[in-house]
C-alpha cells in the first residue's frame, strides 16, 4: 500500500515537471490490474486485501479537460478460516474449514476531468455511477453456499496517465478510488496498468 | 471492433459471476468434515450397552457389500474405543432374552454421484434379507431377523449441507434397540458421519481424529 502512495506521488512530481508538453487525447482506453481493500460488510466476511482483480476502463473527451466512459472490473478475495464447530440447531453439529470467497463486479459510467490535458502526465478526477454485483461465497467440500446482491454504485477516483514517450500512445494509468454502493459492496481499489490514447 | 470486444468483456464477467469455485477447491474436497446429530428427546442415562458390526456396509454405486478388512477393524476400534469412553459397555449375550441397548452400525460411501439423503436408500433391510449376517453376531441364533423387517429412522431433521454423502463418506448409525419393538421403526438416536474420510492419503490417526470429533462435539450421551 505504502509503495503505491509513493509510486502516486512521485508521478504527481513528474507530471508538474511535465507540464504543457503533452498531447491532447480524444479517446482513451486503460487496462488495468486491480487490488481491492474491502470496506464495511464485506471486511466482516474477508477483512483482508485481495489482489486479484482486473479492470478496463475508456472515455471519449467532449472537452479538452472533460471525458464520458465507462469503466469495468472484476475481482476476488479469498480467506481460508480454519476448521472450528459449528452448531447448526439444537441437534446437530458440523467441523469444518470454510474457504470463504467474495467476487465484485462494479459497471458504472464515468465522467472524468483531467487538470492539465496537455500536460506530459496527465491527472484526473472522475466520477463513476452505475450498479455492482457483489456476492459472498462459503465452500464446504463440493458444497457451495452464496449471497449474491446488486446494488446502485458512485464511485470518485484520481489517477493518472504517464505516456511511455513524448509521442507514445501507450503509457501507464495509476488510478485509485472508492466504491460506494448500496449492497455491500463497499470498497477501496486501487489501479495499475496499461492505457492506449488517441490523440 | 471496438463494440465486439467490450461485448465478449461484458458477456465474460456476467458469465463469470454465476459460479466461483475456490482456489483451494482441491484442498477443501480433501478436508475432512464431521458431522453429528443428537436426538433432542432421548434420553441417553437409559442405554448401557451395546454391539457394533463386525463389519462396515461398502456402498458402491448401486451395490451394497459388507466387508471385513484392516480398514474396517480399525474404524470399528475407534467406535468402540469412544462408545468406552463414553461408559457403554459391550454387550455380552447371556441368555437367549437378553439384547443389547444400542447397536452401532457404519457404512462407507465408496463412489455415489448423486446427492443422497440418509434413510433414503441404503437399505436398512439388509438386516432383513440378510439374516444369516446380522450385523453385530452373525449366525447368532439369539437374534434371527424379524420378519417384519427392520427400517431404523431418523427422529431429527437432517440438514442437507450436513446430510448428503460423497464418495469416501464414513456413516456411524446408533440405534436404539433397547425401546425396539417387533413391527416398528427403531430410532437411530445418534447418526456420525465424516466426509472425506476414506479417501486421499489420510492416516489412521487423522481418520481416528475425525471420528473423535463426531463424539465428542455432540456425544451420544446425556451432557445437557
Amino acid at each position: 500500500m505504502k509503495k503505491i502512495y509513493t509510486i502516486a506521488i512521485a508521478l504527481l512530481v513528474a507530471a508538474t515537471s511535465f507540464a504543457q508538453s503533452g498531447h491532447r487525447y480524444s479517446q482513451v482506453y486503460s487496462f488495468n490490474w486491480q487490488s481491492s481493500l474491502p470496506l464495511g460488510k464485506p471486511a466482516e466476511f474477508i477483512p483482508s486485501m485481495g489482489f486479484n482483480g482486473a479492470n478496463f476502463n475508456f472515455g471519449f473527451f467532449v472537452t479538452d479537460n472533460i471525458a464520458i466512459g465507462a469503466d469495468f472490473s472484476w475481482g476476488y478475495n479469498q480467506q481460508t478460516v480454519d476448521p472450528e464447530v459449528y452448531n447448526i440447531g439444537d441437534n446437530c453439529a458440523v467441523y469444518a474449514a470454510l474457504y470463504k470467497t467474495t467476487q465484485n463486479i462494479p459497471m458504472k459510467a464515468q465522467f472524468k476531468y483531467l487538470f492539465n490535458p496537455t500536460g506530459f502526465v496527465k491527472v484526473y478526477a472522475a466520477a463513476g455511477l452505475g450498479a455492482t454485483s457483489y456476492t459472498e461465497y462459503i465452500q464446504i467440500q463440493e458444497y457451495q453456499f452464496s449471497d449474491s446482491s446488486w446494488g446502485f454504485l458512485m464511485s470518485p477516483e484520481v489517477g493518472i496517465y504517464v505516456p511511455f514517450g513524448k509521442h507514445s500512445h501507450w503509457g501507464a494509468n495509476v488510478a485509485a478510488g472508492y466504491n460506494w454502493a448500496t449492497n455491500k459492496a463497499q470498497n477501496l481499489y486501487f489501479n495499475v496498468g496499461l492505457f492506449f490514447s488517441v490523440f | 471492433m471496438k463494440k465486439t470486444f467490450l461485448f465478449f468483456l461484458v458477456t465474460s464477467l456476467l458469465v463469470g459471476s454465476c459460479s466461483f469455485f475456490n482456489d483451494d477447491y482441491q484442498e477443501t474436497l480433501d478436508q475432512f468434515v464431521s458431522v453429528a446429530y443428537r436426538a433432542d428427546e432421548t434420553d441417553f442415562s437409559q442405554y448401557k450397552t451395546y454391539v457394533i458390526a463386525d463389519s462396515i456396509l461398502y456402498v458402491d454405486g448401486d451395490k451394497n457389500v459388507r466387508k471385513k478388512n484392516d480398514l474396517t477393524n480399525e474404524v470399528k476400534s475407534v467406535v468402540a474405543d469412544q462408545m468406552n469412553t463414553l461408559g457403554y459397555s459391550p454387550f455380552i449375550p447371556n441368555d437367549p432374552t437378553s439384547r443389547p441397548d444400542l447397536i452401532v452400525d457404519l457404512s462407507y460411501i465408496v463412489t455415489t454421484t448423486t446427492t443422497i439423503y440418509p434413510g433414503y436408500w441404503w437399505g436398512w433391510d439388509y438386516w432383513y434379507y440378510y439374516d444369516w449376517f446380522y450385523p453385530y453376531y452373525p449366525y447368532d441364533p439369539y437374534y434371527p431377523y424379524y420378519p417384519g423387517g427392520f427400517y431404523p429412522y431418523y427422529p431429527y431433521p437432517m440438514y442437507p449441507v450436513a446430510s448428503s454423502y460423497s464418495t469416501g463418506s464414513l456413516t456411524i448409525d446408533i440405534v436404539d434397540f433397547k425401546n425396539y419393538k417387533k413391527d416398528t421403526n427403531p430410532a437411530i438416536v445418534w447418526h456420525g458421519l465424516v466426509r472425506s474420510i476414506l479417501i486421499s492419503t489420510h492416516s489412521s490417526e487423522e481418520r481416528a481424529a475425525a471420528i473423535k470429533q463426531c463424539f465428542e462435539m455432540m456425544p451420544p450421551a446425556n451432557t445437557k
